[in-house]
């Protein structure tokens, strides 16, 4: 049913958050200078370092943060109409969808379609894949044939040592696996990248950009284990807000100055005891990707008192020290034993910890929905069940049980896509999260 | 399917396929011991090398998976669902183990799954790369080894390099068997039918090597000598797609009329179109063949729309002149893959009917209409 929404745009806790806009604009226009002044352009999936990018002058543009921003705006349907009509099933990932969609119509057009996120998808000269979700290697496959040119392509694989399969980061065999694992693929990236930009990797330069990431991570991550404090001094809409800064642009100083801020401004509010709401009733634990296009969603719940204080989606790593002396070993080692920037492993079990299954978000274990449950005195679970994203919501009905058996937590179940908002019903998520409220209310006397 | 005069080989095959769970049980009682697996790339060389029977797991198409429903949501793969209740229902209680692969999102939980609500005494995964490079090569040597050393902890005994190359010998041979039978598809008449071959296929992957080798040999000299129940002239159909654990859409093919006669899936092709190589490093040699040679969505190959050319080569080898795609819903790797898939064989001038289905086959009499539709404006009658 569509309809037409009183409130498209959410109302923002942490003030930095309002200057995100002016940054995703600048770095899009920062991509398009680089480019005229002799770098290059990547679309990326998240996951292939970013460090090597940036210290070859490719910026890399997501095009899953793209697709967010697009529904952000309200303007992900006419993409999401061009995908159907290229022959894209409705249930492929909506990111990919959108993003094909969008490549579909512009190669259609001939030029940017109108009233685009940041004037448009900059043109890219290079393709970054990665592997641990099959859009995340088949939507720039499937991109050179919609606009009939063959772009130089390389798949940065993000495997690991999953939990449930009786092998462990820890264990010496699998270690060395996986680091020899990834510090051959840094090489290919490099090699890749030197050959399609006629660039060679200053060593000194991605140091540089190695220590402004390990930084970024650090902040990240002890922004995190600030969001444990009461009242919750950042919601989950501020925060997956924030993704864009910390991933699109990692490694960048701009990226950096960012982290910077937000940490300060975050350390202030809980310092000072400052909350979302004026009064704080119930915490919530959000479950999934949100809908990119209602990002106001999460200002509903704070009409009860109720606030997302934090999200099981893009977690950070766990940051840990790493070698600078070989950069390439650094990255190598980092993306095992941390992860990537689309898969951390500070969720991963040790040998011997029960997972209770998997719940979704890359081979995330049940168990860390009971630990950050317990950690961030969670009252609620929000379950935002992508109907697109396969990665992300199998796991969702039987962590849903077992948190119930074993938390006796309340659950709301919601569904919707994370970027097409077609057939997207407001009112009965109103009505369900009305309902959902009322029993945290019960619980709570 | 068979008359009165079918002769015994072919009669074991269509019982094996018809109730592999019977046989399941019946290996168990022998005192088989059994690992069940998801996904071609899981090496069965390896697993008969720790002595088990590889027993390739099917899902019982259309039945309902009431079970399954209470843990895993409806929006994902019905074929991984259906696989699941069976295990849930206790269809698999013979396993002693299973063994899942990073085949695609859809498949990349369910150890977990089968661990939480089944826990059979082994569980693994196997981290299959999506590309074929030096890197992942290396990796899925190294996945091997870690395949072995989980197996020798479970079993509390070695696997040895001799019995890993003496199953890689076996197994080439059950290769070399299932392409002489392929090859009596490519006569006009087929000497078997589509149903029959697939039907072959997917009882050799639940059999031990040595008995499935035996009985191939048997179904190969039925086929030669038999008059009765071959396959009718028709249009020639390839057949793409993913899994394919069951002959219902080949039969409803034929029932209209045409004959498939290649399956590029894993009810097909894709298990024996080439062998191991033998060399000196058969963990090596084992990786590299199944990175290389089981090219389905899920493998990123290079070359644009090129990479479907292997499909077109085939078709044109077995004298194919249309395709019929078999798309299960949410998988996103087939379906982002088909509308170039289309884009290409219309180039080439050849049909494709692409058929998306939930692994019930719900619609089978809508299905029906469009393949009579299809023949028929394909002008393949």
């Amino acid at each position: 049913m569509e309809q037409k929404r009183e409130q498209t745009s959410a109302t923002k806790s942490i003030g930095i958050v309002n200057e995100l806009g002016k940054l995703g604009r600048g770095w899009y226009d920062y991509a398009r200078e680089t480019k005229q002044k002799g770098g290059h352009i990547a679309w990326a999936m998240f996951g292939p370092p970013p460090e090597i990018l940036l210290a070859l002058d490719v910026v890399p543009i997501y095009t899953e943060q793209y697709a967010a921003a697009m529904a952000a705006r309200q303007r992900a349907e006419e993409s999401c109409e061009w995908a159907d009509k290229t022959g894209y099933n409705i249930d492929i990932c909506g990111y990919c969808r959108l993003g094909l969609g969008y490549t579909a119509l512009e190669s259609r057009l001939g030029h940017t379609p109108e009233n685009p996120a940041y004037s448009g998808l900059p043109e890219p000269d290079i393709l970054l894949g990665r592997s641990h979700c099959d859009p995340g290697y088949k939507w720039y496959q499937t991109s050179q044939h919609l606009t009939g040119k063959e772009l130089p392509y390389f798949i940065y694989e993000n495997l690991y040592p999953v939990p449930d399969s009786g092998h462990f980061i820890g264990d010496k065999e699998i270690d060395e696996q996986y680091v020899k694992f990834y510090r051959k693929q840094v090489e290919e990236m490099v090699a890749f990248l030197e050959k399609h930009t006629g660039k060679k990797m200053d060593l000194d330069r991605l140091r540089e950009k190695i220590e402004v990431s390990q930084e970024m991570r650090q902040l990240w991550y002890d922004i995190y284990l600030m969001r444990r404090a009461i009242p919750a001094p950042m919601p989950t809409g501020d925060f997956m807000t924030c993704v864009f800064p910390y991933m699109t642009m990692h490694a960048s100083d701009e990226g950096l100055d960012f982290l910077r801020r937000l940490h300060s401004e975050v350390k202030h509010r809980v310092d000072n005891k400052i909350g979302v709401v004026p009064e704080e009733k119930h915490r919530i634990l959000w479950i999934g990707i949100p809908p990119w296009f209602h990002m106001s969603i999460f200002n509903y719940f704070e009409k009860f008192g109720g606030v997302s204080c934090i999200e099981f989606q893009y977690p950070p790593a766990l940051p840990i020290d790493v070698d600078l002396d070989d950069p390439l070993g650094a990255l190598a080692k980092r993306d095992h034993f941390a992860g990537t920037l689309s898969q951390h492993l500070i969720s991963f079990p040790s040998r011997g910890e029960e997972c209770y299954g998997i719940m979704g978000g890359c081979y995330r274990p049940v168990r860390h929905v009971m630990q950050m449950v317990e950690d961030y005195s969670i009252d609620g679970l929000v379950i935002h069940h992508i109907t697109s994203c396969r990665n992300a919501l199998i796991g969702h009905t039987h962590g849903r049980r077992v948190i119930r058996e074993r938390l006796g937590l309340p659950t709301l179940f919601l569904e919707s896509d994370m970027v097409d908002p077609r057939g997207y019903d407001e009112e009965a998520d109103f009505r369900a999260i009305n309902t959902f409220m009322e029993q945290l209310a019960d619980t709570r006397k | 399917m068979q008359g009165a005069t079918q002769m015994g080989k072919l009669a074991k095959i269509n019982d094996l396929y018809a109730d592999p769970w019977k046989f399941g049980t019946e290996l168990k009682k022998d005192g088989q011991r059994i690992v069940g697996y998801t996904c071609t790339l899981v090496p069965r060389e390896i697993t008969a090398a720790a002595s088990f029977v590889p027993f390739m797991m099917r899902g019982a198409i259309g039945e309902p998976t009431q079970t399954a429903d209470l843990h895993l949501e409806p929006l994902c793969c019905g074929l991984c669902r259906s696989i699941f209740n069976l295990g849930v229902e206790g269809k698999y209680s013979f396993l002693d183990g299973i063994v899942t692969c990073h085949a695609c999102n859809n498949m990349d939980p369910m150890h977990a799954f089968w661990k939480y609500y089944v826990n059979p005494p082994f569980v693994t995964t196997i981290n299959a790369p999506h590309t074929i490079t030096e890197a992942s090569l290396d990796f899925y040597t190294a996945e091997m080894k870690n395949y072995i050393r989980l197996l020798e902890e479970f079993t509390n005994s070695q696997i040895s390099s001799e019995a890993i190359s003496h199953y890689i010998e076996l197994y080439n041979t059950q290769r070399s068997l299932l392409r002489q039978l392929s090859s009596m598809l490519r006569e006009e008449p087929p000497l078997i039918s589509g149903s029959e071959m697939t039907r072959i296929v997917l009882a050799s992957l639940i059999l031990p090597v040595e008995q499935a080798n035996d009985l191939l040999s048997g179904v190969i000299e039925e086929v030669k000598v038999r008059e009765d129940n071959r396959p009718k002239p028709g249009p020639r159909l390839l057949l793409w797609s993913m899994y394919s654990d069951n002959t219902s859409l080949i039969e409803l093919i034929e029932e209209c009329g045409a004959n498939v006669v290649i399956s590029d899936s894993c009810g097909g092709w894709r298990h024996y179109h080439r062998n191991i190589p033998s060399t000196s490093d058969p963990i090596q040699a084992i990786a590299q063949y199944y990175l290389e040679n089981i090219r389905c969505s899920r493998l990123y190959q290079e070359g644009g729309t090129e990479r479907f050319q292997m499909v077109k080569k085939l078709a044109d080898d077995n004298g194919a002149s249309a395709i019929i795609a078999y798309v299960l819903r949410y998988c996103d790797a087939q379906e982002t893959d088909m509308p170039e898939f289309t884009d290409y064989f219309k180039g080439k001038g050849m049909p494709v009917l692409w058929l998306e289905d939930d692994y019930s086959l719900a619609t089978r009499e809508a299905i029906r209409t469009r393949i009579q539709a299809f023949l028929e404006t394909a002008d393949l009658k």
